[in-house]
Formats: structure tokens, sequence, C-alpha cells
């Protein structure tokens, strides 16, 4: 008699994890999927040796050719929805066109959930992901993967829809609104108030939001709010409310008083995928330096190919590049800003790295 | 109490007809007839759960009345005592209660059971030390003696005799056994009078 | 021998259960074993090995205590809005009129909708509350509504023929006719808001709750802890829910014996 309701609570959300259907979605994912041994998957490896095989045959027929018997090797590539897939968007252009000397099949993130489990499943052979992920992935795959590039550097900047902010001491007492709670909008904030004579919580009150939008809502608000927003939705924000303006370059602060550099992406590689083939890895590398320049060179031109990839639109991407810090550091820099960066955040948050800086292992310096 | 012209109908069908009667205070009064010809309904009207169509019942003011209904209504989930209980108010004793209930043949065990596990005597019963031992200065009750065995009639019976001394008692019955214990006024309801 | 064959069937019936428990449990042993990457699933063993450190955590406990005192507080708060509102709306027809096109959306929109709302306009700090809230709050109105809407009419008629007193009415007529609604009502939102609030902090991630923890652990990949965590979450809620139900009952058992007005 009483009233029987069967109320389902329908959770979609990438971020919210129930036990049970992790469980069981671990089960039947892994079961059929298996690990990089290939039950019914078809893995890159199978892909390399087709395409050795018919361009072997292919020359074998014709006359000889000078050039080398290349065969293209897959890369399958994943990258976050962002300012550190902008520098690579000249690499999928010309893949696409197979102008490259590699196969690059690049697939594009909302968040970097998929892209963890591709690294540790073996479906994705190489990622662009926040650099203390990377430590973080280091520690919790015990080593398999490491990182070969930093893509991009700060992107962090300070807005405001009033006057108020000239310089980081004039944050005392104020709310800042801001994403990325746990990650590095988080660290690189609090480190740079530290290093300015601020504590956040007490001088200064950080409210997180989950998306950039929140945060544009926010200001959108208020006559005299603060926020912390990484480009390019900076610049998205600003096109919907001109009353934004950037009051604090976030890369410019940490520089003050740091130095080492603020980085933001990196670009990290599973091992056994790398040591597969270390030369075409090196070539990847050279020729997603030169996407990098090239962006940087021609923001109009890249803009288009943002949009297309569906990252922000394209007069948002051709103002918000400069200001994207995109660069490409290999090598010895690489490992040289990437190591630095870690300590500082060590230094505020163990956890944030994973428990413990990562060892010379973790770097791939060519 | 005096019913003064009566009229009701339901769907166009006649069911009182101009009813009079007067009901004296202390008095004890049989309402006979068959099946059908109004008497429930008449009750309704009196202790207003319906309207009537025209004409008034007349009464002292604060008269307060009790009923057995013919379906019992009692509330069940709670005990016997417990819905002696909801009517009386606060002169009433646990004491009392139980001693009128074994009155008329409840047993100790039975008046701590819900009601809904009673059995239908002892369910009517239940309604009956109900309405007798609520502060009302008139007592309807409608055929209150149905599925009560001869001897537990006669208990009951005595037992309203015993307690209901000064207090005017109306009994709608089509029993004119009934009559004869009662030995109250009888007044003769026929179809539509 | 009929009395030991009744306890006999319970006997058998909780050794299934144990049984099922124990099979599930050693499946997900042998699954993690497979598949042998601690990122993706820990072992039974590992979980409970990282829930016996987190409880050793002050932090932990503020944690639970965060949300636990939230999440609980909205739902209670919903009882109360739910039940008056649902007393006022049964009289009134007016404001039944009124709250119906609103409880029909409450009921309808997910969980995900209203956090994200909220959260544009209230600080994460209290969100567990309003979320809780907001789910139970519009099945306790249906319930408790319909429940009233469904006791005899011929008793409230009784009861006026014998001028029984409001309160007496209310406990005795009304009460024991809507606990069942009520109690229903209830079963069914503990659950509920127990994991539309902590999945609401979970997105939100108010400082110091459950949710951000839960959602930390994913961030920076603690897989056990992860898992340590909805253990947790299942077993709070699972607590409160059997304590407040028992409550439930002991207080219904109590107005049904008829005790609850004199001594």
């Amino acid at each position: 008699m009483p009233e029987q309701i069967a109320e389902r609570n329908s959770i979609k959300m990438k971020k919210l994890l129930g036990m049970a259907m992790v469980f069981v979605m671990s089960l039947t994912v892994f079961s059929a999927c298996g690990s990089s041994n290939g039950s019914e998957e078809i893995t890159t490896a199978d892909i390399n040796s087709i395409k050795a095989e018919t361009t072997t045959s292919y020359i074998a027929d014709g006359n000889e050719i000078e050039t080398d018997a290349v065969e293209k090797r897959v890369f399958t590539i994943a990258a976050l929805k962002g300012p550190t897939t902008m520098g690579m968007v000249k690499l999928m252009e010309d893949s696409n066109k197979d102008l490259t000397a590699n196969d690059y099949n690049v697939s594009i993130y909302g968040t970097a959930d998929e892209i963890v489990t591709g690294l540790v499943n073996g479906s994705i052979d190489a990622a662009a992901i926040p650099a203390n992920l990377s430590s973080v992935l280091y520690k919790k795959t015990e080593g398999q993967i490491s990182v070969a590039a930093v893509n991009t550097l700060g992107v962090l900047y300070m807005v405001e829809t009033g006057d108020a902010i000239k310089s980081v001491a004039d944050l005392k007492g104020k709310t800042i609104y801001s994403t990325g709670k746990g990650t590095t909008p988080e660290y690189v904030l609090n480190y740079i108030l530290a290093k300015n004579g601020l504590k956040a919580g007490t001088d200064v009150t950080v409210e997180y939001k989950s998306e950039a939008t929140e945060v544009a809502a926010m200001l959108a608000g208020s006559d005299n709010a603060i926020a912390l927003l990484p480009q390019p939705y900076v610049t998205v924000a600003q096109t919907k409310n001109p009353k934004i303006r950037v009051c604090l370059d976030l890369t410019a602060e940490w520089n003050n008083i740091s130095d080492n550099q603020l980085i933001t992406g990196v670009l990290v590689v599973r091992n056994d995928f790398l040591n597969e083939d270390m030369e075409a890895f090196d070539t990847f590398l050279d020729e997603y330096a030169a996407s990098t320049e090239y962006v940087n060179a021609h923001p109009d031109e890249a803009a288009v190919w943002i949009d297309n990839y569906d990252i922000v639109p394209e007069a948002v991407a051709v103002k918000a590049i400069p200001q994207c810090n995109i660069t490409f550091l290999r090598g010895a820099d690489m490992k040289a800003a990437v190591e630095s960066y870690l300590k500082v955040l060590y230094e505020q948050e163990p956890s944030s790295v994973g428990g413990a800086l990562p060892d010379e292992n973790f770097y791939y310096v060519g | 109490m005096e019913i003064k012209d009566i009229y009701k109908s339901f769907d166009g069908k006649k069911v009182l007809n101009g009813f009079c009667a007067e009901f004296k205070q202390g008095e004890s009064y049989c309402i006979m007839g068959k099946s059908g010809c109004g008497k429930t309904t008449l009750l309704n009207i009196i202790t207003g759960i319906i309207k009537a169509d025209s004409g008034e019942v007349i009464t002292e003011p604060n008269t307060k009345l009790s009923v057995v209904f013919q379906e019992d209504r009692l509330c069940e989930r709670l005990s016997a005592v417990a819905n002696v209980r909801i009517v009386c108010n606060k002169n009433c004793s646990v004491n009392s209660i139980v001693s009128s209930l074994e009155a008329v043949g409840l047993t100790k065990a039975d008046i701590k059971k819900p009601v809904s596990e009673l059995s239908g005597g002892m369910r009517r019963r239940t309604a009956i030390v109900r309405a007798v031992m609520a502060d009302s200065s008139v007592i309807i009750l409608d055929e209150p003696f149905k599925g009560l065995d001869a001897e537990t009639k006669e208990k009951t019976i005595r037992y309203i005799l015993d307690s209901t001394k000064g207090r005017t008692l109306i009994i709608i019955t089509h029993d004119e056994e009934d009559t004869v214990f009662l030995n109250g006024n009888i007044i003769y309801m026929n179809s539509s009078e | 021998m009929r009395i030991s064959i009744m306890s006999d069937k319970k006997a058998v019936k909780s050794l299934q259960y144990a049984f099922a428990v124990i099979f599930w449990l050693a499946l997900w042993h042998f699954a993690s074993l497979k598949i042998n990457k601690s990122i993706i699933l820990v072992s039974p063993a590992e979980v409970i090995k990282t829930l016996f450190s987190l409880v050793r955590e002050t932090a932990f406990w503020s944690a639970v205590m965060f949300s636990f005192i939230r999440i609980a507080g909205g739902f209670f708060l919903a009882l109360v809005f739910g039940t008056a509102l649902a007393v006022t709306a049964s009289s009134v027809a007016f404001v039944k009129a009124l709250l119906s096109p609103l409880i029909s959306a409450m009921k309808s929109t997910p969980v995900a909708s209203f956090v994200i709302l909220v959260l544009l306009w209230l600080p994460s700090r209290n969100l567990a509350v309003v979320i809780s809230f907001l789910m139970v709050f519009p099945i306790i109105y249906t319930n408790v509504l319909n429940g009233i809407l469904n006791v005899d009419k011929k008793l409230i008629e009784m009861a006026d023929v014998f001028k029984i007193g409001k309160v007496k009415k209310m406990l005795y007529i009304y009460l024991p006719d809507v606990m069942p609604f009520f109690i229903s009502a209830c079963t069914v939102s503990l659950g509920m808001s127990w994991k539309s609030g902590i999945a609401a902090e979970v997105i939100g991630q108010p400082d110091g709750s459950i949710g951000e923890r839960l959602y930390k652990s994913k961030l920076l990949l603690e897989t056990p802890d992860l898992f340590a965590w909805t253990v947790v979450i299942i077993v709070i809620s699972y607590v409160f829910e059997r304590l407040f139900l028992l409550l439930l009952k002991l207080i219904s058992d109590r107005i049904e014996r008829g005790g609850i007005a004199w001594k």
C-alpha cells in the first residue's frame, strides 16, 4: 500500500566513480582488452609490421629509390583539450596529409582520466599531460613512462572585472575564483602567494569552481571580482565579457621569485613503445618541435586548425596563442626545467608529484 | 433532541420524506425498520456527516453525541483500551476502561491486542464500550448487536443499561426482540416515511 | 521441533549471504591479480590495509564528520519541511496546487544539474546540505501527502462525531496511517541523500569533505585510497540507514501501542 517509488540517480559526469561501476567495468573492460600482449585488439606493433611488409614489397617491385624504405610508425597520441595541445596542431594537419615521417593519430580528450587509463593499458603511446600528473603517473606505473619534452610554459593569468589589483600584494584580503583544485593552478597560486608573503586560505580566499565557465559566471556577476584562469579561457571569457582585464601574468610573477621556469604541459611516452624504436621517436620530437615553431610563427593559420579540432574558436585562438607560452624543450633543458618545477611542487605537497621526486630514469633526454 | 421534517434524496430517490421525531432526555428509543428504509441516512444526518436537503435537527446547545457505527470505525492498529481512551477525557481511568471491556466479555489478553486482530463480535463490543464511556448525553447505536451470540448479547445489553442512566439512548435495529430488552419507546420507519 | 526448523532457515539464509559476499570478494581479488596494475584495480587486501591507515588520520575523521553532518542535516531539514508542507497541503488546496509543478520538477531533475546550478550560486562549503535536501524533500512531501490523503475518511468522521481533540486526532487517526508512507519514503531517500551528497562533493570539492578526498585520490591516481573511501561511504550510509530506521520503528511501535500521549 505505501507508494513504491523507484528513484534512479543517473550521474553522468566522468569525474564521478561508483565503486561497483569501477569494479564491474574494470572486469569487463580488462578481460576484453587484455594487456599489450594483444588478444583480439590490433596493436600498433601489428600495424607497423603490416606497413613494413607493404612498403617493402612496393619497393621490391619498382625501381630502386634513393629514399629510405621508411616504415611509417604509427603513434597513438593523446592530448587534453586546452593550451597544451595547441602546439601540436600543425603536426596533426601534416600527419593527416601524410607529410610526416610517422603516422600520428592524435585524440583529444576532455579530462585526463582516459589518457591515464590508455597509458597504463598500452592503448596510448604518448600523451601531452600536465607536468605534475606525469610525475604521479611515473610513480604509480612504477616507472613505465618517461617524460620527453615540455610543450607549454605558464598559461595562468589573474583577471578582474574591477581595477584593484596591480601586484600580488594587492590580493591580500581578496577572494579569488579559480579552476583546477588539486592541480597546477592550485600549486602555482599557493607558491606565488607564499613567496609574496601571503597565505592561501587565511590572507587570501580561494574558491574553486569545477569549470572555467563557472568562473566566468562569477566574473560576470560582479564589478570587482578576481579570478585565476588559464589561457585560452581568459580570451574566451574576455570575448563574452569585455569588462575582464588581465591584471597579473603568473608566469612573470613566477619568474620574479624563482630561477626555474613555470611549466604546465609535458609530453610523456610509454617506455615499451619508446624502446621499440627510439629513432622514430626522436623523429617525432623533431617534427613536434617544428610544429610548435610554426604555430607560434603563424598564429592565424594555426587558429583555423585549432578551431577545426574543436579546442577553442578561431578568433579566440589567434589572440591566445602568444599568451600560451607554447614551447618545446627537450633533452637537458627539459630535464632541468621539469626537475626544478617538480621540486617546487614537492616542497608544497609531496602527493602532488606522487609522493616522491622521480629519479633519473624518468627523463628521456635522447 | 428534536428532528423536524427531514427530507433527503439520493440521485432523485427519496430516502427520507419529512421524517419527524422527538427524543426526550434520559429516555430510550428504538428506531425500527427494514433494511434500506433510511435508518443509517438518518443517523448520518443527526451526526452531521451528511446534510439534509431540508429540515432541521434541533438539540440543546453543547450536546455531545456518541455513536456506534455499523462499520465499527475503530483505529485498527490501536488496542481496545486505546480505542476507548481516545474518546474519553482525563476523568477516565484505564482501570475503569478495562473493567468495562471485561463486563462485555473481553479478556485481559484480548484488550491488549490491536483491534484488527479481534473477532467481529469483540470489535463491535469495543465500539459499544467506546460510545458508552465517552462523555455524551446522547448515545446512538446503529445495529449494535449484529454478530453477537445470545449470551454475549445479554451481557452487552446489561452493560449498556447499567452504564447509561440519565442519558438518551437511540438504538437503530431491525430485530423485534431487542426492543423487549431495551424497554424503550419504539419508532417505526417505513420506506420513505 | 518446529522452532529449530525456523531458526535453521534463518541460519541458512545468513550462510548463503555470507557465501555470496565471499564469492564476490574472491572474484575481486583474482581480478586484481590478473590485471596486476594497481592504478586500475587494487586487491581487497590492499584496500583493507589502506583503510586501517586512513582511520588513524585525524583528517579522516574530520572529513567524515564534515560530510556526515551536512548530508544528515540536509536529510533532516527535508524531513521537517517535507512533512510540514505536506500537512499544510493536505488541508489547503492552494498550497497543494502551487507546489505540485515544483515537486515534479525537483523529482525529475538529475543530481548533476542541481549541483552545477547550486555551485553557481553558493560556495561549495555547504553544497551537500542543499543537494541532500533537494533530493529528499520531494520524496518525503509526496509520500506524506499521499498518506494523509489516504487516511480512512470514515475514521475522520468518527473522530468528528466524538469531537476528538486535534492533537489526539493527529496522533491516533492520522499518524498510524501516515507512518508506513513516511517510513517507506525515508527508506528510499536515506541512501539517496547520501549518494547524491557525496556525488555533489566530488564535483564541488568543498575543503575537508569526503568528496574532496575521493576526487583527490582519483586525481593523484591513488586507487587504493579511492576504493577505501568508497568503502567508508558505503559503511556510513549503511550504518546511518539502519540506525535511523531502527529509531523510526521504535517510535512508530510506541505510537501503535497507544503509549505516546499518556504515561
